[in-house]
């Protein structure tokens, strides 16, 4: 380290000069490190970081610690929730070939997958193209992080008329001793017409090591091409994350989204689809399980800019300890998009006294034939049901378990995976029996 | 809508239903401001812009006290050090607050009654349909009638008196209750509040005052219209409502301004104070120009309207209708402090042409068991934008806190807008809060249906709207919801979803 730095921003600033590999070319590079340079990072006067507050992140400064050793059996515990996949580990950011599948699985699949680093030519053209037509507003400083300060990544793109059987699995681990891990991870994930596709992304920390996470992943579906994309935090509670996903659906596309917030210290997810033809669908699901501290933030922003297309998202919160959830998901629906079918529900469950939620479903609507509705809920749990289950000999902590878990369920049973189903099921079951019930 | 090619042609072939959209649309938007005229009544300014010395005047004008002046000032200090607020949904040219007059008031001292009362305001009000003799007789309201800024008639005074209950313009209860308004103006919305509450606060020329005593049930519907006139004068009511231990009012205001080419500013502020086991209930109903059908003039509404539950079991409903104004900017609020407190809030907020609208509520839920209740039905027509903006906020000592909010919107013509902002922030998990919102349009059936029962298209979308905002319009009084409903179906003749 040739320079010291007291916080995030100005460890940023210093990476601006750093001369080593990046994973993009200065096209897509300089726009976000000029963008970096002098930027400013969201306070909670800006109305989307209204209910989240950077402090933790923004203090620490992350550094290298080159002689990390990462735990065999851990990374091997990660890979059980998606046995049968092709997986891809990446440790502290860097591709390891280790514990990765060999790409030679895939051949004549159709299907090929990349690491950012070993990408070139026409390939890598194709990745910085699907970076460039993306969405994500250019304030957004975190995407410009990831841009600007990224070494590697991912990049999978799936050929016309292919309908791939196998899920990939993308782990990425964090680990450090001493010093504060910084990885800034890029997927790019191209899906050609009428292809279909299951990935999952999953983060995690090792350890009690202090970890900061800024990924950045883009995608694009072409012409009724379909893709389940899962994306599992399971990081320790040292572990600020800050992710940005950008989704473009074309026509007759299908896009399936599931986000599974169950560790981190501060995870803040932000991701944005927009459809860009006609008679698209997007279907978002996820949960958000906090406990102590933490604090959770998914934050959805759907772009219904052509007629036909449908949306529907469920997010469900748990929220116990002094864990703070927030939800904030804005629909737009713009002048030409007739027929839109949007719809979307945010409902929390508060476990514990000093818990709490803030929830903001937006709809912004320009056009009048469209069926949208929106929906948010916050309680306890129901008093009722509880008494019902404890009348019939069921003592009060397995009874709000059983309630609680099965509050998650209504949005997990929908992973279609099942191993990676009984994965997030038993992750939460797991959260959950942590929790200590608070006697009457 | 021409009602007999539906009789002739029942089979109501799309083109018909197309042309006869296009016309009745084309009728909505040739639709112009029916209160719009001015009266001609000689009125006294001060110069033109705002300093201190205007505030001075403005107090020494109305023979404030020491405390009010120094009151203003302090607003006036620190609204210099505000900034107008950036975040709304709306969109229009800056406010010169340097070229406006901040005070104006018909010429004469104040009447002592009706006969004193210039013939021409009177007239005014008979042109807007509100007599004041006939209110007088007919139908036992009481109105502290307003034009521009000084309250010109007050009736049913002195039977209010008999129950002990004050109802006067505010510049005469600085005057003869100056404990009361001491002890209550600006406790729910402070000087400091906002840019245009703290404006107010520096200038206010007049309004309302009421004080209903413990345990009094006020008698009759009390009421004041305000209306605005004299060309560039920014208007600034300031009302205030207290509502003492186990008393009940009802209160209503009204408006309707005329044609103006120039943008006209409003920027009232409201507090009203429920006691324990007090009941207030304000209802609103707003029509004031909307500007043109280009979307030129109208008038700039920038209203703070704030409630204080501080009473224990002491309740405040908001009733509003909002069809005027070319920007909106209203959120009557409740702060729900005193246990079992009641909070609610009901609306209907029309936009039309290049109306703008960005009106919602605040739900503050501090003591225990509190409740509110939120029903907010959106319209838009036209090329307007239509906005629901509310937060309903559970503090960490708020136990087996309440809410239900139901946010819907309709739009009529593809060319508007509407938006639902809703704000949730809980920090106790034994509230119970709940929102809903959804969008519709009028359809095709429901209107097809209707036509085919004789009834025309026009008559069919003002029928499905008022259908639509019934549960607001249920909550008015008598009185309002009849003149309510007029005004729904003025603003909407013609428009066809």
């Amino acid at each position: 380290m040739a320079h010291l730095s007291n916080n995030f921003s100005e460890w940023v600033n210093l990476q601006i000069d750093n001369e080593s590999s990046f994973a993009f070319s200065e096209a897509v590079r300089s726009p976000s490190l000029s963008k970096l340079a002098g930027g400013v990072f969201p306070t909670r006067k800006d109305e989307e970081w209204k209910y989240t507050p950077l402090g933790d992140l923004l203090d620490s400064s992350p550094g290298r610690d080159t002689a990390v050793v990462f735990d065999h059996e851990y990374i091997e515990s990660l890979k059980q929730a998606m046995p049968l996949a092709h997986t891809i580990v990446f440790l502290n950011g860097e591709y390891s070939e280790e514990y990765s599948d060999s790409p030679t699985a895939l051949e004549d699949s159709g299907l090929s997958i990349s690491p950012l680093s070993q990408l070139e030519g026409s390939a890598l053209k194709l990745a910085e193209d699907t970076i460039l037509n993306s969405t994500l507003t250019d304030d957004n400083i975190f995407q410009h992080i990831a841009l600007g300060l990224s070494q590697n990544g991912l990049f999978i793109e799936v050929n016309k008329n292919i309908e791939c059987q196998t899920p990939i699995h993308v782990i990425y681990i964090s680990t450090a001793h001493g010093v504060t891990a910084f990885t800034s991870p890029v997927n790019v994930i191209r899906v050609s017409s009428n292809s279909h596709l299951k990935v999952v992304e999953q983060y995690a920390s090792l350890g009690e090591a202090a970890v900061i996470t800024v990924p950045a992943s883009y995608i694009q579906l072409d012409d009724g091409a379909g893709l389940n994309y899962y994306k599992i935090g399971v990081e320790n509670a040292s572990t600020n994350h800050i992710c940005n996903t950008s989704v473009r659906v074309a026509g007759s596309g299908r896009f399936e989204s599931h986000q599974y917030l169950l560790g981190s210290n501060l995870t803040r997810s932000n991701l944005e689809v927009s459809f860009t033809g006609p008679g698209a669908e997007a279907i978002l699901r996820g949960v958000y399980l906090g406990d102590e501290n933490q604090h959770l933030d998914v934050r959805t922003y759907l772009d219904h800019a052509y007629p036909h297309c449908s949306s529907d998202q469920h997010f469900r919160g748990i929220l116990n300890g002094h864990s703070r959830g927030v939800f904030n998901g804005l629909v737009l629906v713009r002048e030409h998009a007739q027929k839109t079918d949007a719809q979307q529900s945010n409902k929390n469950l508060l476990l514990s006294r000093d818990a709490r939620v803030d929830t903001k479903p937006q709809l912004e609507i320009f056009a009048d034939d469209v069926k949208c509705a929106h929906g948010a809920t916050v309680g306890e749990l129901d008093s009722d049901a509880l008494f019902y289950l404890q009348s019939r000999g069921i003592d009060k902590k397995d009874a709000t378990l059983m309630l609680t878990r099965a509050f998650a369920a209504e949005v997990t049973q929908e992973i279609d995976i099942d191993s990676l189903q009984t994965y997030v099921q038993d992750k939460v079951s797991a959260s959950l029996d942590e929790i200590v019930i608070p006697s009457d | 809508m021409n009602d007999e090619t539906n009789k002739i042609a029942p089979n109501n072939d799309e083109n018909i239903a197309m042309s006869d959209e296009q016309q009745t649309i084309q009728n909505i938007t040739d639709q112009d401001y029916k209160y719009g005229f001015v009266t001609d009544i000689e009125m006294e300014e001060f110069p033109k812009g705002l300093d201190e010395n205007i505030v001075r005047m403005i107090s020494a004008k109305k023979e404030e006290p020491e405390f009010m002046t120094e009151w203003r000032l302090k607003a006036y200090r620190h609204w210099r050090k505000q900034k107008e607020p950036k975040w709304p949904k709306l969109k229009y040219s800056e406010v010169d607050y340097e070229n406006l007059y901040y005070y104006a008031a018909p010429k004469k001292d104040g009447p002592k009654s009706l006969d004193e009362v210039d013939p021409e305001l009177l007239a005014t009000f008979e042109k807007l349909g509100v007599p004041l003799e006939e209110r007088e007789l007919l139908a036992g309201v009481a109105v502290d009638a307003v034009i521009d800024s000084v309250s010109v008639a007050t009736t049913f005074k002195g039977k209010l008196g008999e129950l002990g209950i004050i109802f006067c313009p505010i510049s005469e209860a600085i005057q003869e209750h100056p404990e009361l308004v001491k002890k209550y103006l600006g406790t729910v919305v402070p000087y400091t509040d906002n840019f245009y509450a703290t404006l107010n606060s520096a200038v206010f020329s007049d309004g309302s005052f009421v004080y209903i005593p413990p345990g009094v049930r006020c008698p009759m519907e009390l009421s004041s219209y305000f209306r605005i006139n004299a060309s560039k004068t920014g208007q600034f009511e300031r009302t205030l409502i207290v509502a003492d231990k186990g008393s009940y009012v009802s209160y209503l205001e009204g408006c309707t301004a005329p044609m103006r080419d120039e943008n006209q500013l409003h920027a009232a502020v409201v507090e009203l104070i429920a006691l324990d086991d007090a009941e207030i209930k304000y209802s609103t109903v707003q029509n004031w120009y909307a500007g043109n059908k280009e979307g030129v003039g109208g008038i700039f509404n920038f209203v703070t309207k704030r409630g204080l539950c501080g009473g224990k079991n002491s309740k405040i409903s908001w009733t509003q209708v909002e069809t005027g104004s070319a920007i909106t900017w209203k959120y009557p609020s409740c702060i729900l402090k005193g246990d079992n407190s009641i909070g609610e809030f009901y609306s209907v907020a029309l936009t039309n042409n290049y109306q703008q609208a960005d009106t919602g509520t605040k739900m503050i839920h501090l003591g225990k068991n509190t409740r509110s209740l939120i029903i907010s039905k959106g319209i838009s027509a036209g090329k307007s934008n239509n906005a629901y903006r509310g937060l309903v906020k559970v503090n960490s000592k708020a136990e087996n806190a309440r809410n239900y909010s139901q946010c819907d919107s309709l739009l009529i013509g593809d060319q508007c807008g509407a938006h639902t902002y809703p704000y949730l922030e809980i920090e106790n998990p034994t509230a119970q809060v709940e929102h809903e919102a959804t969008t519709s349009k009028v359809s095709e059936d429901q209107i097809f249906y209707l036509n085919q029962r004789g009834i025309s298209t026009e008559d069919a979308v003002g029928m499905i709207v008022s259908g639509y905002a019934k549960e607001v319009f249920q909550q008015l009084p008598m009185e309002f919801a009849v003149e309510a409903q007029a005004l729904m179906s003025v603003s909407l003749e013609g428009s066809v979803g």
